[in-house]
């Protein structure tokens, strides 16, 4: 017979192990990568977050110098003579007579040279100076803005106005912030001194700066890799406006404004709100990046240095990805490791299953075949010399098996041949007895005949012939016959028994219900003067109802009990007990005395035929147990005894339960 | 002595193996006044060839003058073969049938009678009980015979 052996290899042995070996090499890779990928990130993530706030700090102390240096210089020039001259001689110039006068362009000529230091270049667009009262009466750009007044004239809505008005205000050096400026039609911001003249405020100096300056800071994207940037915005009353150019959008200066409280643009809220910070945030286009803002007081602007997340953790992911790599190699390793290690450990296994289930179906011829030395070598080699072992004795029983098959149809046979042997004996034996006693009986009458023939004639004959010839007739041949007689009624009685005994062992039982106590009262009746005699005692117990043959229970009770009384000692008062047990495969009864008991020599005759006990003068044929034993022994049950020589007997039969049953 | 010439008439066929039996049988039915002819068997084949010549020899009223004591243990044909062998052609089947053996197992009688014997005798080892059961059966030999008088 062959099995399958792959299947529950598979599901089996090689399953746990594949498991185990998972969880052994897969548990503290995974804690090792967890906790080495979670310091790698939160290490990059440091990283990313430093390089953006040095970029942050780098560029705020740029914008700041920048400003800081242009107001110091601006500080400068308004305490020099040209804008200590200029100023008043230009205010009065243009209060004369505007700045078309030729006062006024006197003036300016001598000035011009002096201020153009500052002329236009990428950074600044103008210069100006700036009466007391709001009058712009200089500029070197001469725009149209030249000559009106930030108080009143049509830009005092301007930035230029705003910081004017500031400046003089705190009497302090001011930037304003950035906007479109619409007498120069570009962005522009600008810068704005106190000018004072012997402690005394005279006017104003301010200086017109380009966004260029701003605007290569902002596009500058240096150490931002593909999606960093640097944004620049200002609050425009409820709405924050982008300066410059975005990295994302080319259009943005000046146009694009988010709504203040919206969820884009986050970090720049914050910072136009005057806080500064660092983390994941949401910018303008609603990505989520890491950002570092602040507030850039000079210029009121905010500043937001910020990356995408995806690109400030690609080496974060380049890690998970590379740790996911390695786990998955570790995984099919381990796989191919555990399928390896689990077949070469199950495939003997498998091998000896098989062999056992062949062995179970009967094929004893299966051996494994083994090199290894190690446990399941051992294994194979035990189970090899267990399998020869099993075969050899298997062999044995087979050939006992035979023999007692053999043997006990002998046995049936014989067992057989016994009875009809027993039977047909006792009858064919009868057929001479009958002639044997019948003419012998014939004699007697002949006898009868000569006697009478002797009387009639015994004159004729001498007297001592007479007497000699009627003793032989009379005394000597009745003798002879009688023991004849004796004899086959002798052998009659014995063949009487076999009959009985062939008969009891050939009965076809006659199952009824049996009240066993009743029985043993009818027996003990009968035996009641012989019980008296003896002054015996009967112990009986409850005894049950059984289901069994009349005859034989009958036989069994009267004999058993019938010896235990015929066999008690006079020596003292006689005592039988009677009990019985039952348990789901039969009964048990036993009848005990305090009798003669049976000697050791006896006790192997006890249940042949004709034997009796050594107290012969008890009546009886010698038959009672071995009729007791044949009907006992042709319901299967058997029957034993214990004894001790002058002590007393117990016998015990056992019956089993009929096996038809009662319902 | 009874006799009467009717009975007379009726030849008692003794099929019988043992001599010595069918010698106190014919002793014992003469001692109680049996005077017919008795035809002694010494196996079951000689009785039914006996039976069967007078069967074939002769008309119905010779077979109704037969008598057969049959003992069931015999050499070449038993009594039971006997049995039936009468009780199957419809020429013997009318012939009685007595049965006289030594044994008296209960099935064998329950046997005998289902083959249709008409009277079971046993043989007893005991004389007393011998020549009483054969006296006993010649006087119902007797009687049995009496309706053929009317």
């Amino acid at each position: 017979m062959k099995h399958d052996i792959t299947t529950p290899l598979f599901h089996g042995l090689s399953t746990r192990l594949l498991l185990w070996f998972l969880l052994l090499s897969l548990l503290p890779l995974a804690v090792l990568g967890f906790s080495s990928y979670y310091n790698a990130k939160i290490s990059m993530q440091h990283e990313a977050t430093i390089k953006l706030v040095s970029i942050a700090r780098f560029k705020a102390q740029q914008l700041e110098g920048y400003f800081t240096n242009i107001s110091k210089s601006l500080i400068a020039l308004s305490r020099s003579g040209s804008v200590l001259g200029a100023l008043p001689a230009a205010e009065i110039a243009f209060k004369d007579g505007g700045v078309l006068s030729q006062n006024y362009i006197a003036v300016e000529r001598t000035y011009r040279p002096l201020l153009s230091h500052y002329a236009q270049t990428d950074e600044n667009h103008d210069l100006f100076l700036i009466s007391t009262d709001g009058d712009i009466v200089f500029t070197l750009a001469r725009e149209k803005d030249l000559g009106t007044n930030l108080m009143t004239g049509p830009y005092q809505d301007s930035v230029l106005a705003k910081l004017f008005a500031e400046v003089m205000y705190t009497h302090n050096v001011g930037v304003s912030g950035f906007d479109f400026y619409k007498p120069s039609n570009k962005l522009a911001g600008f810068i704005a001194t106190p000018v004072f003249k012997r402690n005394k405020l005279v006017g104003v100096l301010a200086l017109q700066v380009n966004m260029n300056q701003i605007n290569r800071l902002a596009i500058d994207y240096s150490g931002l890799g593909s999606t960093g940037e640097t944004v620049l915005a200002a609050r425009d009353a409820n709405e924050l406006m982008f300066l410059t150019q975005l990295r994302f959008d080319a259009q943005a200066a000046f146009k694009r404004t988010t709504e203040i409280g919206s969820t884009l643009a986050l970090p720049m809220q914050q910072a136009l709100q005057g806080s500064g910070g660092k983390g994941f945030s949401t910018d303008y286009r609603g990505v989520n990046v890491l950002a570092v803002w602040q507030y850039l007081p000079h210029t009121r602007l905010g500043m937001v240095i910020k990356m995408d997340i995806t690109e400030a953790f690609a080496d974060v992911d380049r890690l998970t990805e590379i740790s996911l790599l390695i786990a998955l190699l570790t995984v099919i390793a381990v796989i191919i490791a555990a399928l390896f290690i689990s077949k070469s450990l199950a495939a003997p296994i498998g091998r000896l299953t098989n062999a056992i289930r062949d062995i179970e179906h009967g094929d004893y011829s299966g051996r494994i075949k083994t090199d290894s030395s190690d446990e399941i070598g051992e294994l194979a080699t035990a189970f090899n010399s267990m399998a020869d072992s099993l075969d050899h004795q298997r062999q044995q029983v087979l050939v006992k098996t035979a023999q007692i098959k053999k043997r006990s149809a002998t046995l049936a046979a014989a067992n057989e041949e016994i009875k009809s042997f027993a039977y047909i004996v006792s009858h064919d034996l009868r057929s001479p007895l009958v002639n044997m006693k019948g003419f012998s009986t014939e004699l007697q009458f002949t006898l009868t005949e000569i006697n009478e023939i002797i009387t009639q004639c015994s004159d004729r004959l001498e007297p001592d012939e007479r007497e000699e010839m009627l003793r032989l007739i009379n005394e000597d041949a009745p003798e002879s016959m009688q023991f004849i007689s004796t004899s086959v009624d002798k052998m009659d009685n014995m063949l009487t028994a076999i009959l009985k005994l062939s008969r009891f062992g050939r009965r076809e039982l006659q199952f009824e219900d049996i009240d066993l106590k009743a029985v043993c009262n009818e027996m003990l009746n009968s035996l009641k003067h012989q019980i008296e005699a003896m002054q015996t005692q009967i112990h009986m117990e409850e005894l049950p109802t059984i289901y069994n043959d009349r005859l034989v229970i009958e036989q069994i009770m009267g004999n058993l009990l019938g010896n235990a009384v015929k066999y008690l000692s006079p020596e003292r008062p006689g005592e039988i007990h009677i009990s019985s047990s039952s348990s789901n495969a039969g009964i048990t009864i036993t009848v005990s005395d305090n009798g003669y008991g049976i000697g050791e020599d006896e006790k192997d005759k006890v249940f042949q035929i004709f034997r009796r006990g050594k107290h012969t003068e008890m009546k009886g044929e010698g038959m009672g147990l071995a009729y007791v034993q044949t009907l006992v022994r042709a319901q299967d049950g058997n029957i034993t005894f214990e004894s001790i020589e002058n002590e007393g007997s117990r016998f015990i039969v056992y019956l089993p339960i009929n096996k038809q049953g009662k319902e | 002595m009874i006799t009467d010439k009717n009975t007379a008439e009726v030849t008692i066929v003794l099929a019988e193996d043992d001599e010595g039996h069918a010698k106190l049988t014919e002793k014992n039915l003469r001692r109680a006044g049996i005077n017919n002819p008795v035809q002694w068997c010494k196996n079951g084949q000689e009785a039914v060839d006996f039976v069967t010549d007078v069967a074939t020899g002769s008309d119905d009223s010779h077979i109704d003058s037969l008598l057969i004591l049959l003992d069931l243990n015999m050499p070449i044909m038993d009594g039971y073969m006997v049995l039936e062998k009468l009780k199957a052609d419809e020429k013997t089947r009318k012939i009685p049938v007595i049965v006289l053996t030594t044994t008296d197992d209960k099935r064998e009688v329950k046997r005998c009678y289902e083959l249709g014997c008409n009277i079971y005798i046993t043989k007893p080892v005991d004389y007393a009980g011998f020549s009483h059961a054969i006296r006993e059966l010649g006087l119902f030999l007797n009687v049995v015979k009496i309706p053929d008088l009317s």
